[in-house]
């Protein structure tokens, strides 16, 4: 069976059918052996073994093909089969590419002849054979002898090729390349199982080829998935992140517009913290946002503004104003700034107030206008600052041009920038014919070392301020000038001109110089005063006190001021003192009182303090003066006085009342029939009247001794003669209540007023005889004590206390009171020895022992030799 | 009027003399002496006089201690004072009206009209 018959090409062919077919064969053979001849035989032997060859390397190419996706390796062992297989020299695979070119990809080549692999194949004879090829197979026993296009032939016979055999190998309609097979050692005739075989395998390997195609096509297709997966992949994190990045931009971009919307409610709710009135509006001229200020301003809600047109929330007559202002403002991009306007706003109706207004356009990123804002500046009070400025700045105009002071200022050049009419009274100049000139000497200072100049330029210089005072010889005479420069400081901090007061302050000064006379003068008297005097400031501080206070006190200066005088009183005093002290001074009122003062040393003084209160010429209190006046003696002159008095009154109508008594009742005539009574009366009256005598004598006695107008005449007295003279006196009062007198004289010579010494021994000896019981005795004694005689008179009486022994030289100062009316007493005997006494420059004083009696001793100084 | 006895109380025994002359010789009262405050005291309870002349500058006892004691005792407390005084300052005076005596009659008195003075300050009618 011809191969070729057969209905289906053995490339179609299952491994299955083929080798049922060789099984078939062998039976044919095996059958023909019996029946033919034995070389017809073994040539079908031959040819199905060849046929079985052929078929297997078909198989094998199949299978290999089946189980290798590696074209080359495939192809390698095809060339390599069939050139074993055919028994020839060279097997290629050529594949084509554009214009009919193509490159040798495979080869199996015998050694001893050239290899042609990889060669690139330029033959202009292909383009003519590429149909011949699709068709089929092209054989060629003698590449010599067989009809070929000369170019091709060339080529062939460049590579050694006497016969050759071509197979197309075909993708479908398309040619991809030749199977060749080159015989090089001699011609060749090419077997039909060859042409067939090779023809097969040319279709193995376009199966391979399109297989391989396939597999890189899915190769590159799985690799391009992967890429794209890769690619799907790498976007997919791109967008994650782009979400991610988006979403964080999306945060942060409303955090920012958060924070922006806290900034702006802020900044709003601070400019109306702050009296400014904030809009915003769109486009349409529609309100975005508005503050409570503004709101206020207004007179509407801000959620009643919002998304409203000011035609909502305005007047339409103001709305229309302000709408034509705001086309203004978005047609031209302009803004419109401070326009003044004066209203009320809603919340306080009735006030005036006043507003500046500017209105602002708003842009978008590409210039364009996107709406406008309004700014509202509430400047009532700025309004009222410059009206109060302006006034103020009139007022001291005024002032300045009236002022009697001459005012200028100066530049750095010295050149009067301004100078008051004041000048023109002084210096008899026109201030406008000053004002631009530059300054020169035109005041003669009577200092020589003061120069105005010099001052100016050293304000200018040092930037600090100046005072000086100055004397200037004007027609009128002497005068004072005090100057004040006072630098004016520029931006930079330089001084750029200097302001210079000058006042004219010669009254001042001739005040002041009497002042500081009347001080003086104050001050001589006050250091010099007999009484203490203080001064104390509005809130009855004590600012100063004389040397006369710290003496009555005994104090220092700085003990006695502030309130540190309070600390001098008395602590019973102490609450009244203040009392009034805080009554005189808050009520501004003179004050007067008596306070006792305690020293250091513990002693007491009782002082009259008077205050005054001192006042400004503007009645103001500017505190009180007052004098401190120490009376602790006279006071107590003034209560022993009194006592005297009282007591001298007292002792003066005792005898009295006795003496006018018996003296009415005689008169009245009612004891005419009772000559006894009547008798008595007149003893009562005689008595009365010999103790009004004694009385009145001892008192002028003893006012004159210390009145001091009377002075005892002293002289050379003989103290015996003067003892005796005094008993004898008193002998008939002793011996009347049974009394012995026992004198010792002593013969010596006393410096003494006789008779006032004899007054005291009497005196001493009355006391003794009163005081001494009846028999007792009373001794009157002297001795010599150098260079004095010391006097005694003893008796035995009742002895005085011993508290009693000082007092009883007082006057009236009895050891007991009713001594005067029962012993007949005046109450002054004692007084009157001790004045006595005292004038004689000597002593006198009392022992005694109660109930065994007492002496009283005095001293007297020898008279002198002559 | 019926008459009165009147107690003096004075250590001054020539005033007692002038007083007693003047009450008794004149108006036919009756004069009872005392020349201490104690004294006085004793002879005011037992014989319980109509008005006591008492004088005020007395030793031991002055007359402002007695009035005390007589207005401290039940017995003489009724009895009305007036002082017979030579003390005769404003500041005296001002010591008795706060006493409580209803009268003072300053020496040296007149004898002749001393009762009379006495009954003016007493409310008595002659």
């Amino acid at each position: 069976m011809n191969n070729h018959a057969r209905h289906k090409s053995d490339s179609d062919k299952t491994r299955e059918e083929l080798l049922a077919e060789l099984q078939a064969l062998r039976v044919e053979v095996s059958c023909l052996r019996q029946n033919h001849h034995i070389t017809q035989v073994h040539q079908a032997e031959i040819a199905l073994q060849q046929q079985f060859e052929q078929q297997r390397l078909v198989i094998k190419m199949q299978e290999r093909i089946q189980k290798s996706l590696l074209l080359n390796d495939i192809l390698n062992t095809t060339v390599e089969e069939v050139r074993q297989f055919l028994q020839t020299d060279r097997v290629i695979i050529f594949e084509f590419n554009q214009n009919c070119n193509g490159t040798v990809v495979v080869e199996s080549v015998a050694p001893q002849w050239q290899s042609i692999l990889d060669k690139q194949i330029h033959d202009s004879c292909f383009g003519a054979n590429v149909e011949t090829f699709k068709q089929g197979s092209v054989a060629a026993s003698d590449i010599y002898t067989a009809n070929i296009n000369p170019c091709h032939l060339e080529l062939l016979a460049n590579f050694q090729v006497r016969a050759n055999l071509v197979v197309p190998i075909l993708q479908g309609d398309n040619l991809w390349g030749l199977l060749i097979a080159h015989h090089c050692t001699a011609p060749r005739l090419w077997q039909n199982t060859e042409i067939e075989l090779l023809q097969q395998l040319a279709t193995q390997v376009g199966i391979a080829i399109q297989q391989s195609n396939l597999f890189q096509q899915v190769q590159i297709d799985l690799i391009e998935r992967k890429r794209t997966e890769n690619v799907l992949r790498q976007r997919e994190e791109q967008l994650k992140q782009a979400k991610a990045e988006l979403e964080q931009r999306v945060a942060l971009r409303t955090a920012e517009l958060t924070v922006k919307e806290k900034i702006l409610s802020d900044f709003l709710n601070a400019a109306a913290a702050a009296g400014i009135g904030i809009g915003i509006h769109d486009h349409h001229k529609r309100f975005l946002a508005v503050n409570h200020a503004l709101a206020d301003i207004n007179g509407a809600a801000i959620n009643e503004h919002l998304g409203k047109t000011i035609y909502d929330v305005l007047p339409s007559m103001l709305a229309s104003n302000v709408d034509s202002l705001f086309d203004q403002v978005i047609t031209t991009g302009q803004p419109i700034l401070n326009l003044e306007v004066q209203g009320e706003t809603a919340s306080q109706p009735g006030i005036p107030r006043d507003w500046l207004i500017n209105f602002f356009p708003t842009f978008l990123e590409d210039g364009s206008v996107s709406g406008l804002g309004t700014v509202v500046f509430e400047i009532t009070e700025r309004k009222r600052a410059e009206n109060l400025l302006y006034q103020r700045q009139q007022e001291f105009i005024a002032l300045v041009e009236n002022a009697p002071d001459i005012i200028a200022r100066f530049d750095k050049d010295l050149r009067y920038l301004y100078i008051n009419p004041a000048v023109e009274k002084e210096l008899g100049i026109s201030a406008q014919a000053i004002i631009g000139t530059i300054y020169r000497e035109e005041i003669k200072i009577v200092e020589s070392d003061i120069s105005i100049e010099t001052e100016l330029r050293k304000t200018f210089a040092t930037g600090k301020e100046r005072c000086l005072e100055y004397r200037y010889r004007s027609p009128q005479g002497l005068k004072y000038y005090q100057a004040r420069y006072v630098p004016e400081f520029g931006r930079d901090g330089s001084v750029e001109s200097v302001l210079v007061v000058t006042q004219d302050v010669t009254a001042i000064k001739n005040i002041q110089e009497a002042l500081r006379h009347s001080e003086q003068e104050f001050r001589s008297l006050s250091e010099s005063s007999p009484v203490g005097i203080f001064r104390a400031n509005a809130n009855g501080e004590y600012t100063y006190t004389n040397p006369r206070y710290h003496n009555i006190c005994n104090c220092t200066f700085e003990e006695t001021l502030g309130n540190g005088w309070l600390n001098l009183l008395h602590p019973e005093d102490k609450a009244s003192a203040i009392a009034k002290w805080t009554n005189a001074v808050s009520e501004h009122k003179h004050a007067k009182s008596e306070i006792r003062y305690v020293r250091k040393d513990g002693s007491v003084r009782y002082c009259q303090v008077q205050a005054a209160p001192v006042f400004d010429s503007h009645e103001k209190l500017l505190g009180h003066v007052g004098t401190l006046e120490d009376i602790t003696e006279s006071r107590a002159i003034a209560i022993m006085k009194n006592e005297f008095i009282s007591i001298v009154s007292h002792e003066l109508r005792t005898p009295l009342t006795s003496l006018r008594g018996s003296l009415e009742l005689l008169k009245s005539g009612i004891y005419d029939k009772k000559p006894e009574k009547g008798k008595r009366m007149l003893q009562v009256a005689a008595d009365s009247a010999a103790r009004l005598v004694r009385l009145v004598s001892d008192i002028l006695d003893l006012e004159r001794l210390e009145s001091g107008k009377y002075e005892l005449t002293k002289e050379r007295c003989n103290a015996a003669i003067i003892m005796q003279q005094s008993v004898e006196l008193m002998r008939g009062d002793a011996e009347q209540n049974n009394i012995t007198l026992n004198v010792t004289p002593l013969e010596v010579e006393v410096y003494a007023a006789c008779d006032a010494i004899v007054q005291t021994i009497t005196n001493l000896l009355s006391n003794a005889v009163k005081f001494s019981e009846p028999g007792a005795t009373v001794w009157v004694d002297a001795k010599l004590q150098g260079e004095y005689v010391l006097f005694s008179v003893k008796d035995t009486g009742r002895g005085i206390p011993p508290d009693k022994l000082e007092t009883i030289f007082g006057q009236f100062q009895q050891v007991d009171a009713s001594d005067s009316r029962q012993k007949g007493g005046t109450g002054l005997g004692l007084a009157i020895c001790r004045s006595i006494i005292q004038q004689h420059g000597c002593q006198i004083w009392a022992e005694s022992t109660l109930g065994e009696g007492s002496t009283f001793y005095f001293t007297l100084s020898l008279a002198k030799e002559t | 009027m019926a008459p009165k006895r009147v107690l003096v109380i004075d250590d001054e025994e020539l005033i007692q003399e002038v007083i007693q002359a003047s009450l008794e010789d004149i108006v036919g009262w009756e004069v009872l002496l005392a020349s201490s405050g104690t004294e006085g005291l004793t002879v005011a309870a037992s014989q319980s006089p109509d008005v006591i002349l008492l004088d005020v500058s007395m030793p031991i006892m002055d007359g402002i201690q007695t009035f005390k004691k007589l207005q401290d005792d039940s017995a003489t407390q009724t009895i009305p004072v007036i002082f017979l005084t030579a003390k005769v300052q404003p500041s005296d005076k001002a010591i008795f009206s706060q006493l409580g005596v209803v009268g003072v009659i300053a020496k040296p008195f007149d004898p002749m009209t001393l009762n009379k003075e006495v009954s003016e300050i007493l409310g008595w009618k002659s």
